[in-house]
């Protein structure tokens, strides 16, 4: 039971699959063939979510080429990459965790605490309305959760839900 | 070809290629039509006219005989001297069999420079549609049925299974040299599909080994299967799923079963017991907490994520290759699936930050309404709408109060929203729709009550973040809420309070406001619904809040004639229905608003008094007397809208 990890779960003979522990590695390559809308790649050496894809040849009867535009996931900056379809990218392992929200400190700091209980004081509000929003649920007692985007070291809050549901 | 050297013209192979397509192309777009997936294919009529006109001239033997000879001798040159007495149309299709083997060879031997993806696509394109037109074909169709075509390609013939089998291997062998070409594979899982769906080819495919290996294949996501679109591997399993139910043999059934049914639930049962488990031990608090935290967290790798939509994926493709056969296959299909939603729904919590996930999953539910649903018995159906419900209260939970600044997070949400609105509007069909052998007679089940909890679900999330400017949501919503008031109209005045009905209405006169025709009939006839409904019970209704808030709606319909400019021919029969079936629920208002008209306008003195006179004063809601409103209803715009233009 303690072994149980994904890599168990998946294996029912599948020699190919490959899973990874958490935090073993940042990225982990792909052949551009397999890459979809919506999913991540790293272009330029950013994380970014892949916005549009598009095929084009090398020559008229050659093999495809895949135009990607990506968005940076921190900073929203758009990325353009070509790559054959044959090539590998790398995909960056874009990790969200969920925590609840403690305390916010006079310099913006949050004090959040995951399912397991673990707690962390590290990160800051987000800049924006969503940091605003955060402040001002909060500050009228609303119980918040918030989720964090983790990917290449990088981290920051995008998600803030309340925890409470109406009545029905 | 032959030449050993390794200097290759590429203009003059370009320039070859290029013949090629072309001639594929024309070849393929005079033999064969195209199609859509429900419709029965047909070989053109022309073709059959002219092959069979071709027959005195031909010597049968031979047309069968070449055709299996060039696979086996590609390199055979197609001289006047061996296709003389073969018909045009076996010739036709000879040649593209020799390219297809050619292709293949200069594949195995290494020899890539001499190979186009464009003719790849070509050549798959041109197979995909000749095995939908000519494979087993149903001579019954045919007035005259052409000899040749019937010996080559005709139900029971020998040709059909070799090349059946042929075609399956070019399936095969595509997925292997074309992985990374999107184009190739899709032309290739279509092809697969085609061979599935006909049911000649299906029990042909199924018996080969290939075919097995190939789905083995797929359902372990083996290399090269890894490397292809989740769009084309969903395929992959409708086509197998197809093949193996689309007949009566309890063998195949039972081979399914082994192979891919149970292996995806086996897989499914392992990850969720395997999630279950960690969460637990970590709510133990005990030594493990911290290894069993890292466990969890490998969960949520981009790998194992990509594994889940693979999984989920592939139930899709189960289910869509299902609903292409019989009822009891698909009855069998939701039987041994129970367990399969229940975990899908664990995933769901699970994986609710994650929006891939929660929209195939999302997905995964709309086809089981969509194809499933209408063939389920009372238990099965009840049950099945309890799992919605499931889903639902999940969905509610993972969104309450959400604001985001995730990128493209308005995209993912609406796309969300959309599956969710239209895995409603399926549900609903069950109420016109019902295959099952014992059609739903128990009030217990209200598929209205599990659609509207829903519509309550949405309907916030809907207006904060204003989905109804797009137009997919909108057409998907006002088609949900029209078809559920038509059917359920007592299930919104029972479950919505009256802040809720409120805002529900302000949704219909936006729609009215602001939509085109199509919308706004679905509005008019959603009044009418629930109007209908206070009709029926007017006491109940008597000093009613949400009755109050209906009634806004026969001023502002009868202001909107009065104001607008435009013409209204599209929307007249359904728009004057309406303003009837209110009139019949409040006539006092009625009077009032004309009373108000005359006031503003003595000029409509008379036509307003003439158009009391033929309607009369007694106002109970009859279908006879509506149609008749119509027409007088017609005559006293025009006359007013001719006063008022003066």
């Amino acid at each position: 039971m303690a072994d149980t990890h994904a890599g168990d779960a998946f294996d029912d003979g599948n020699e190919d699959f490959q899973t990874g522990d958490a935090g073993a590695s940042n990225t982990y390559p792909q052949q551009c063939s397999a890459l979809r809308k919506s999913g991540y790649v790293l272009i330029k050496g950013r994380p970014c979510k892949i916005m549009e894809m598009s095929t084009s040849k090398t020559g008229k009867h050659g093999h495809a080429k895949i135009n990607m535009v990506g968005i940076d996931i921190f900073t929203g900056k758009k990325y353009e990459d070509i790559c054959p379809s044959t090539h590998n990218m790398e995909v960056p392992n874009v990790k969200r965790t969920e925590y609840t929200l403690m305390d916010i400190d006079n310099e913006g700091y949050v004090s959040l605490m995951d399912d397991s209980s673990d707690t962390r004081s590290d990160l800051k509000l987000p800049e924006g309305e969503l940091g605003q929003e955060i402040r001002t649920r909060f500050d009228n007692g609303d119980a918040l959760k918030l989720t964090v985007l983790k990917a290449l070291g990088e981290e920051a809050i995008i998600v803030c839900k309340l925890e409470n549901e109406p009545k029905k | 070809m032959n030449n050993p050297s390794s200097n290759i013209n590429t203009n003059n192979l370009d320039r070859t290629n290029d013949d090629l397509h072309w001639l594929l192309l024309i070849c393929g777009h005079v033999i064969t039509e195209e199609y859509d997936s429900d419709e029965q294919k047909t070989i053109p009529e022309a073709v059959m006219n002219f092959s069979s006109e071709q027959v005195k001239y031909c010597d049968l033997k031979k047309c069968v005989q070449i055709a299996q000879h060039i696979l086996q001798h590609p390199q055979l040159d197609l001289t006047d001297e061996i296709i003389q007495g073969v018909s045009p149309v076996t010739q036709c299709m000879v040649a593209v069999l020799k390219l297809s083997e050619i292709e293949r060879e200069l594949c195995s031997k290494g020899r890539f420079e001499y190979i186009s993806v464009q003719v790849a696509v070509s050549l798959t394109w041109f197979i995909r549609r000749l095995a939908a037109n000519y494979l087993g074909f149903d001579e019954q169709s045919y007035k005259d049925v052409s000899q040749t075509l019937s010996v080559l390609l005709g139900k029971g013939s020998e040709m059909l299974e070799f090349l059946t089998n042929y075609f399956l291997s070019k399936v095969v062998t595509n997925l292997q040299m074309w992985a990374s070409e999107s184009d190739v594979i899709k032309e290739t899982a279509d092809l697969f599909v085609t061979l599935s769906i006909k049911k000649e080819s299906s029990l042909i495919i199924i018996k080969n080994e290939l075919f097995w290996t190939l789905a083995n294949n797929v359902i372990s996501n083996h290399m090269p299967i890894q490397l292809i679109n989740e769009e084309y591997k969903r395929l992959l399993i409708k086509g197998i799923t197809c093949s193996c139910l689309n007949n009566s043999s309890d063998e195949y059934r039972l081979h399914f079963d082994r192979s891919i049914f149970q292996i995806l639930n086996q897989r499914l049962q392992s990850i969720v017991e395997s999630i279950h488990t960690l969460v637990e031990q970590i709510k133990l608090n005990n030594t493990s907490k911290l290894h069993c935290t890292t466990a969890l967290q490998t969960f949520y790798s981009e790998n194992v994520l990509s594994q889940i939509s693979t999984l989920i994926n592939s139930y899709c493709g189960l289910i869509e290759g299902g609903s292409r056969c019989s009822s009891i296959q698909i009855t069998y299909l939701f039987e041994h699936s129970q367990q399969t939603l229940q975990y899908i729904l664990d995933l769901f919590d699970f994986y609710h930050n994650y929006s891939d996930q929660v929209q195939i999953i999302l997905e995964l539910f709309t086809l089981y309404a969509e194809h499933v649903l209408v063939y389920l018995n009372e238990n099965h159906t009840k049950l099945f709408y309890t799992y919605v419900l499931r889903l639902l209260q999940i969905f509610t939970k993972c969104n309450y109060g959400k604001k985001t600044k995730e990128i493209n997070a308005d995209e993912d949400f609406n796309g969300h929203i959309y599956t969710l609105l239209n895995c409603l509007n399926h549900l609903l069909a069950k109420d016109f729709i019902d295959f099952s052998d014992e059609p739903s007679t128990n009030t217990e089940i209200n598929v209205g009550n599990v659609v509207l909890y829903g519509l309550i679900i949405c309907l916030p999330l809907i207006r904060s973040d204003n989905l109804l400017k797009i137009p997919s949501i909108s057409l998907c919503y006002y088609k949900l809420v029209s078809s559920l008031c038509e059917q359920h109209s007592e299930c919104l005045f029972r479950l919505l309070d009256t802040e809720q009905f409120s805002i529900f209405l302000s949704t219909i006169k936006l729609g009215l406001d602001n939509y085109d025709n199509e919308i706004c009939k679905m509005c008019l006839e959603t009044i009418q619904s629930l109007t209908l409904h206070i009709i029926k019970q007017p006491k109940q209704y008597e000093n009613n809040e949400k009755s109050k808030y209906l009634e806004h709606f026969l001023d502002y319909l009868l202001q909107e004639i009065v104001t607008t400019t435009t013409t209204l021919s599209d929307l007249f029969d359904t728009l004057a229905g309406t303003i009837y079936t209110l009139i019949c629920a409040y006539p006092n208002q009625f009077y009032n608003f004309l009373g108000q008209m005359k006031q503003q306008d003595d000029n409509l003195t008379s036509i307003i008094d003439r158009f009391v006179h033929d309607i009369g004063q007694k106002h109970d809601y009859n279908r006879k007397i509506k149609i008749s409103f119509t027409v007088k209803f017609e005559t006293f715009v025009t006359d007013l809208r001719r006063i008022m233009k003066k």
